[in-house]
């Protein structure tokens, strides 16, 4: 089946559910698997993955057809994750001071090792709130500090060191696997 | 060994995806319905409560307009000026006796102690409240009927939901036979052919290889992993097949419009040149050979690659525009078919980086702006405007029509937004309230009077309000039985303008109708006071003096819209059509209370 976006989000923008449908088919994998990267567990991300496609089929006629539908959808989901992470703020682990001399984590190079998409995603999945959503936003959404400081109310400093933070968590498992399969 | 860095390790799962569980897209299509309810519900609260506003401001217009001209109608013998007040018959029959002129006709305009007596003001508070508690009556009134209103809205629209409702199931169950009939596995594992699977979840299109194909399943039955490992050498055929027509051909396509694959998969291990290039664009260092195995082996002369959620490979063949591709070896086929295929792969590879960045470009500039607009909670705007004071209730003074009277104003005011849809703002703004009238008969003490005579009127006239802060002024009413029945006096007519200017401090709350990046539209509403800081009244253009009749404080609400636009970043310019309601101008005389204005705009977000 021939598929043509804009006509499917028109679809869309008139509540038909078949189009709802396609639209869903098309981007969920790629939608689910942001919000596997950014919540804790699989099932907070199964909660805001469906709060946020509902969003989308929502706000859909706000959708200009201009630039990436998929990246129109992805800010949204990003949104929402943030929005449902920081409704969530007593979990936080913030590292609210920065201290360049103790905060700089040296980063360790590490050797190449084939690890499933799936594990790496657990990793992730295991950092605290916090860290995550820094890591996620730096490392996949390519943002500054600044501009992840001023996302999340938090100070650049504090950014850094989330990251820092969380890139030693990273490390330290992935030289754990390192060492377990060269032992 | 290779080395890297953290964020390259995990840069791999930059575009990762997994297919959702099938039970997801079954609660997104129950819940699209209720969010409908929830806003067609607001829309009519929205109304009801814009509605029973307009009601009470017209409702409440109405009454005083009313009080007015009743009272002007039962003073019609006994009031010169039209004033609210119900002054009492024995009061002008005493200045009758006193007075050479017919003073009980007669509106003097002369400083002078204030007169007014308490009986007046008793009286005058008397009629207020009457005013009031019928006002609040035909409130309540309004406030019920309102409500009959609400609840038909919404048994309508539980109607109108039901029906939708029962659409929804008709629909559903066809999607379910969709489902049944999509969910057909097809898995072909000869060596040469390639096998389409579309699920109604993934619809990932799948090829198998004769080397070892694993195939991983996931919930009920929905293909969405393979893996293909193959170790043939240069001489393996590789042939391109377009998945969806599940037949062998060399031709790969890339058209916008061809739907959006979501899960695309190329599989090709063979150790050539388009292992390394594909193998280049899958970030090709971690790879597995099942879900559950968490270190795959990689060497040199093996390549093995994992489909499984289109992670690797989707990164450069996006989902966007190109439907499955595959690369099968095969054996049979011919070594100048398999160069082409292979340029036309790395050709759309190539093509499909450029376009993920600049998608990935587009992403970050969406994600900017959503945050500039959350970013920017206060504003301080600056603006000024013409405001046009009117008349609706008919009101007279001295006889006359009051007319519309233009001015100007100006001020700050600062905005703070509670969350995308509510804001609140406050501020000061210098505006003015004015009427004129035309064609008032007027004395001049100067000019027309004999200096006797005025100086007897002015004396002997205790019933007299004075209003204005020049005493040599006395005002007739323009009705032939109100005039000033002197021989000794020549009237003139003059046109009176009246101006209050105040210092006003709103306080208002807003809703925001359509917000995007560039451009907002929002509803304001709310209430302000204000603090008298000019009154003026000139007759002809020549100032007279000020009115006494004015309170030093007014209150009063106002409704209002917001048309923004970013002219700059985080500067706006705005146009705000609205109107104010002046509760209480003047303590007794008739004023022009409604007041439409258009203000003009900047305002700076930070």
């Amino acid at each position: 089946m021939e598929d043509n976006l804009d006509l499917l989000i028109k679809k869309c923008i008139d509540n038909d559910r078949g189009g709802q449908l396609r639209i869903y088919q098309l981007f969920s994998p790629v939608l689910y698997g942001i919000c596997l990267k950014y919540m804790k567990n699989e099932d907070d991300a199964k909660d805001v993955f469906q709060e946020a496609f509902i969003i989308v089929f929502q706000k859909i006629s706000q959708y200009k057809f201009e630039g990436s539908f998929e990246g129109w959808m992805k800010r949204i989901f990003i949104n929402k994750l943030i929005e449902t992470l920081k409704k969530k703020k007593k979990d936080y682990h913030f590292l609210d001071v920065f201290d360049p001399e103790t905060e700089i984590i040296e980063e360790e190079e590490l050797e190449t090792i084939p690890i499933t998409q799936e594990k790496l995603i657990e990793y992730i999945q295991d950092l605290p709130d916090q860290y995550r959503m820094v890591f996620n936003l730096f490392v996949f959404e390519k943002m500054k500090h600044k501009e992840i400081g001023e996302m999340l109310q938090i100070s650049e400093g504090t950014s850094k060191s989330n990251l820092n933070r969380a890139k030693k968590i990273l490390q330290t498992r992935i030289l754990a696997v390192l060492n377990f399969k060269t032992a | 060994m290779k080395k890297q860095k953290i964020e390259d390790i995990f840069s791999s799962i930059e575009n990762f995806s997994s297919v959702p569980p099938p039970e997801l897209w079954a609660n997104i299509e129950e819940k699209l319905d209720k969010p409908k309810k929830k806003k067609v519900t607001a829309i009519w609260w929205s109304l009801a409560a814009s509605l029973l506003v307009g009601l009470a401001i017209t409702s409440g217009l109405y009454f005083n307009s009313n009080q007015n001209n009743i009272l002007l109608k039962d003073n019609n013998n006994n009031v010169v000026l039209d004033n609210k007040e119900n002054n009492s018959n024995t009061t002008p029959s005493t200045t009758n006796k006193n007075t050479p002129l017919n003073s009980k006709d007669v509106v003097t305009v002369a400083e002078s102690d204030n007169l007014v007596t308490d009986e007046n003001l008793n009286n005058n508070q008397e009629s207020t409240k009457a005013t009031t508690t019928s006002i609040n009556k035909k409130e309540k009134t309004l406030l019920k009927s309102n409500n009959e209103v609400i609840s038909l809205a919404e048994s309508s629209s539980k109607n109108k939901k039901n029906n939708s409702s029962s659409k929804q199931n008709n629909s559903k169950s066809e999607n379910n036979l969709k489902a049944e009939k999509e969910e057909k596995i097809a898995l072909n594992e000869n060596t040469q052919s390639s096998s389409k699977n579309e699920s109604n979840t993934s619809f990932s299109k799948q090829d198998s290889n004769k080397v070892s194909n694993t195939l991983i399943s996931k919930d009920k039955g929905i293909v969405s992993n393979n893996s293909t490992q193959s170790s043939s050498k240069n001489e393996s055929n590789t042939s391109l097949s377009k998945q969806n027509q599940n037949e062998t051909n060399n031709t790969l396509k890339t058209s916008k419009n061809k739907g959006i694959a979501s899960n695309n998969n190329i599989q090709s291990s063979s150790k050539n040149e388009s292992d390394t290039s594909l193998s280049k664009q899958n970030n090709g260092t971690i790879g597995t050979l099942a879900k559950n195995e968490e270190i795959a082996l990689s060497n040199n002369t093996q390549s093995t690659r994992n489909n499984a959620s289109t992670a690797g490979v989707d990164s450069t063949l996006n989902a966007d525009k190109n439907k499955g591709i595959s690369l099968n070896n095969n054996p049979a086929t011919n070594l100048t078919a398999f160069n082409d295929s292979l340029q036309k792969v790395q050709i759309a590879l190539e093509l499909q980086q450029l376009e993920n960045r600049l998608n990935n470009k587009d992403d970050k500039e969406d994600l900017k702006t959503e945050k500039e607009i959350l970013k920017e909670k206060w504003s301080v705007g600056l603006y000024a405007g013409v405001v046009s004071s009117q008349n609706y209730g008919n009101k007279k003074s001295l006889g006359n029509d009051i007319e519309s009277k233009q001015n100007t104003g100006y001020g700050v005011k600062t905005n703070y937004k509670l969350n995308k849809k509510w804001a609140v703002s406050s501020g000061f703004k210098i505006n003015e309230l004015g009427q004129s009238v035309a064609n008032v008969s007027y004395y001049s003490k100067q000019n027309t009077l004999s200096a006797g005579l005025a100086n007897d009127f002015f004396i002997s006239s205790p019933n007299v309000e004075y209003i204005s802060t020049n005493r040599n002024y006395v005002f007739s009413s323009n009705n032939d039985n109100q005039k000033v029945e002197s021989s000794a006096t020549n009237n003139l007519t003059g046109n009176l303008d009246q101006q209050l200017q105040y210092l006003e401090m709103p306080l208002e709350i807003s809703y925001s109708l359509l917000s995007t990046s560039k451009a907002a539209i929002m509803l304001n509403t709310g209430g302000f006071v204000g603090k008298l800081i000019s009154n003026q009244i000139f007759l002809d253009g020549n100032s007279i003096g000020g009115n006494l009749d004015v309170n030093n404080f007014v209150y009063g609400s106002k409704l209002s819209s917001t048309l923004q636009y970013e002219v700059f970043k985080q500067t706006h310019f705005f146009v705000e059509p609205g109107v104010n309601y002046y509760i209480n101008p003047l303590k007794t005389q008739s004023f022009n209370q409604f007041q439409w204005g258009l203000n003009f705009g900047v305002n700076f977000g930070f």
